[in-house]
């Protein structure tokens, strides 16, 4: 047991020495929560929009200004700074077509001709919304920002008396259900205080991960793993003396995480921080656990690499960071189980922004400890065949 | 009661149907210097996986250090030393780091490391050094710490494979005298070795051809056994034998 003192102070004095290393540990932080919190968003903003407004009304107009004030549209012009040009952007169906085609435009609108002679009748009338669908998310977000600008374009019609006052009467008549939302836990919705301590997980975890995998490998390759084996030194040993200096940097690299998202972004931390820590820990160890079994697998460096790879694409993908785990279908989402990145990502989600304590994540816990026991394991019954 | 420091009885490892090691049986006695010669794949390196306690054998029986190689690999770990030809020491760690990690490792005091640690630095000149990362040293002082580091522990034995490839002339003697002055205080010495000019440094060897001893006994018995002027000779002439019975073998 004594030996693991040894092996733990060896590491961290290689770790350390190696001039790559501290950069990586306190640049990589730095760098990815700067740019990841700012570009992974799914706000959809800056929307291309074509218009072909057959109309040309004064209703018409004030509709496509309103869809231009807010920010989520903007009209493609190819002379600058004539944006709010008269709206005849696209003169007929080929010009709309070849603007989708070039991809110029994310949707287009064409107002009919009889579009304010039939609001100010009193009449009813359509809008036509072509959508460039490529990105499916995109094209949703864009039809349900342009849905619900043009409704809140009626209500203002209505309220400025331009519709006749007997469809008023009617409206006035029915019953409404107006939805207003509160939004718990961040309630201004944004998306820094969403996606910070989702990246922080992420860089925990593929550090760590990335760490294991390469760190038996280059003993193998540089030959001292040889020198190991011949001495009385145990398997357990080997892997803990492995293990606790990678673990160590795993929490340092949280701390720091932590300390930048504190002091750049305000990221609320509701939850006792040593349920984050412990479960951080736990999480480090199943990766690591996964990174020496690939590590072990491995003939070089190299090869170590690639595997370590493979299963960081499939877990960071799936770990419900960029897309919601309860959208994946259903084999899918009992497959984020097995993933120690999809358990953390959520729990620090869970345990910063809604504060959750030891109670509400028990259930999470006790899945961490089993896969840290499976993966653990495994690690062990890999190295002990291969030295056999 | 064993006087002998290793012996083997039919000793054998199969992989699959590949015989690797076939039967060999031979024994070294304490405080001997005793070369385990053959050419690459001859079977050497499984051989003394097995005796190191790495590699379980097929069958036949060997004791090392008075230990079963089935049953007790953990105990005979413990009264070994191994060096390997890739020296393999942590390049990015200084002598001393080296010297207090396998120290640690063997179960040392740190009482008993800081102490063997100032004394191996005196002993081997390296004061000036010995802050020095290991992989900035030259080859020879390299092989010098990576073999006193094999005998930190004090082990009754000593497995050296290959530890003179690559090095120069100068510095292989220089070696083989070192190796010599740890034999002459107690420690056997079981090396294995390409150059055949360092047969004449052991005191008994062995040459290895296609898994089987061929050759058995002190360097100027063999010479006259085999009626040839060197080692050099006996070793083409064993590897021709081979050959010609390869040969053979494959025209039935």
């Amino acid at each position: 047991m004594r030996s693991i003192l040894f092996f733990v102070h060896k590491e961290l004095l290689q770790i350390f020495r190696n001039k790559a290393m501290l950069p990586l540990l306190f640049v990589m932080p730095i760098i990815q929560l700067l740019i990841l919190s700012h570009v992974a968003t799914n706000e959809v903003k800056n929307l291309q929009l074509g218009v072909r407004d057959l109309s040309h009304g004064l209703l018409s107009q004030r509709l496509i200004n309103k869809m231009t004030s807010t920010g989520y549209f903007v009209i493609p012009s190819d002379k600058p700074g004539s944006k709010l040009a008269r709206a005849a952007s696209l003169k007929n169906q080929r010009e709309i077509d070849q603007a989708l085609d070039a991809d110029q435009v994310d949707l287009v609108m064409i107002i009919p001709e009889d579009f304010e002679q039939n609001l100010r009748m009193g009449g009813s009338t359509e809008i036509q919304l072509l959508v460039n669908a490529i990105n499916s998310m995109k094209a949703g977000v864009a039809t349900t920002y342009a849905g619900s600008i043009i409704a809140d374009f009626q209500k203002e019609l209505r309220e400025d008396g331009i519709i006749p006052s007997k469809k008023e009467a009617i409206r006035l008549a029915m019953p409404q259900v107006e939805i207003r939302y509160s939004h718990w836990f961040n309630p201004e919705l944004t998306y820094k205080t969403f996606m910070v301590p989702g990246i922080l997980a992420l860089l925990v975890s593929m550090l760590t991960l990335l760490l294991g995998a390469m760190n038996v490998v280059r003993e193998r390759e540089i030959g001292t793993i040889e020198q190991i084996e011949v001495s009385p030194v145990k398997t357990p040993v080997f892997i803990l003396g492995k293990l606790l200096p990678l673990l160590l940097i795993g929490l340092a690299e949280l701390s720091l995480g932590l300390f930048i998202a504190k002091v750049l972004f305000h990221t609320p931390m509701e939850g006792p921080l040593v349920v984050l820590y412990v479960f951080s820990a736990l999480t480090i160890v199943a990766l690591l656990s996964l990174g020496l079994l690939i590590s072990n697998m491995s003939e070089t460096q190299q090869q170590a690499m690639f595997i370590a790879w493979f299963f960081m694409i499939i877990f960071v993908l799936m770990s419900g960071l960029f897309t919601p785990i309860e959208s994946m279908p259903p084999w899918a989402q009992k497959l984020t189980y097995i993933n120690p990145i999809a358990q953390l990502v959520s729990i620090v989600r869970l345990n910063m922004l809604k504060g959750s304590s030891w109670a509400e994540l028990w259930p999470h816990f006790r899945l961490m400890l089993s896969l840290d026991l499976l993966y653990g394991l495994f690690a062990m019954a890999m190295f002990k065949k291969r030295s056999n | 009661m064993f006087t002998n420091s290793i012996e083997t009885r039919e000793l054998t490892k199969k992989f699959g149907s590949f015989t690797a090691v076939n039967r060999i049986s031979f024994e070294v006695k304490q405080s001997e210097v005793f070369g385990f010669l053959g050419a690459n794949g001859a079977g050497k390196t499984t051989a003394m996986r097995m005796l190191t306690g790495l590699l379980l054998p097929s069958s036949g029986q060997a004791r090392v250090a008075g230990f079963d190689v089935y049953t007790q690999p953990e105990q005979i770990k413990r009264s070994i030393g191994y060096m390997s030809q890739k020296f393999s020491l942590y390049q990015d760690l200084t002598p001393t780091e080296n010297i207090q990690f396998f120290g640690g490792i063997y179960g040392l005091s740190y009482k008993e490391i800081r102490r063997q640690s100032k004394e191996l630095i005196g002993k081997l000149g390296m004061e000036k050094i010995a802050k020095k990362r290991v992989g900035d040293l030259p080859l020879g002082w390299k092989q010098r710490l990576a073999f006193s580091l094999a005998l930190l522990h004090k082990p009754k034995i000593v497995f050296l494979d290959e530890p003179t490839s690559g090095v120069d002339p100068l510095t292989r003697r220089a070696f083989w005298e070192y190796i010599h002055q740890e034999a002459s205080e107690g420690t056997t010495i079981f090396i294995t070795t390409h150059y055949m000019d360092e047969a004449e440094y052991c005191h008994r060897l062995s040459i290895m051809v296609a898994g089987r001893i061929e050759a058995l006994g002190k360097p100027s018995e063999l010479r006259k056994e085999f009626q040839t002027e060197n080692m050099d000779q006996l070793f083409l002439k064993l590897s021709q034998k081979d050959l010609v019975r390869q040969n053979a073998a494959r025209t039935n």
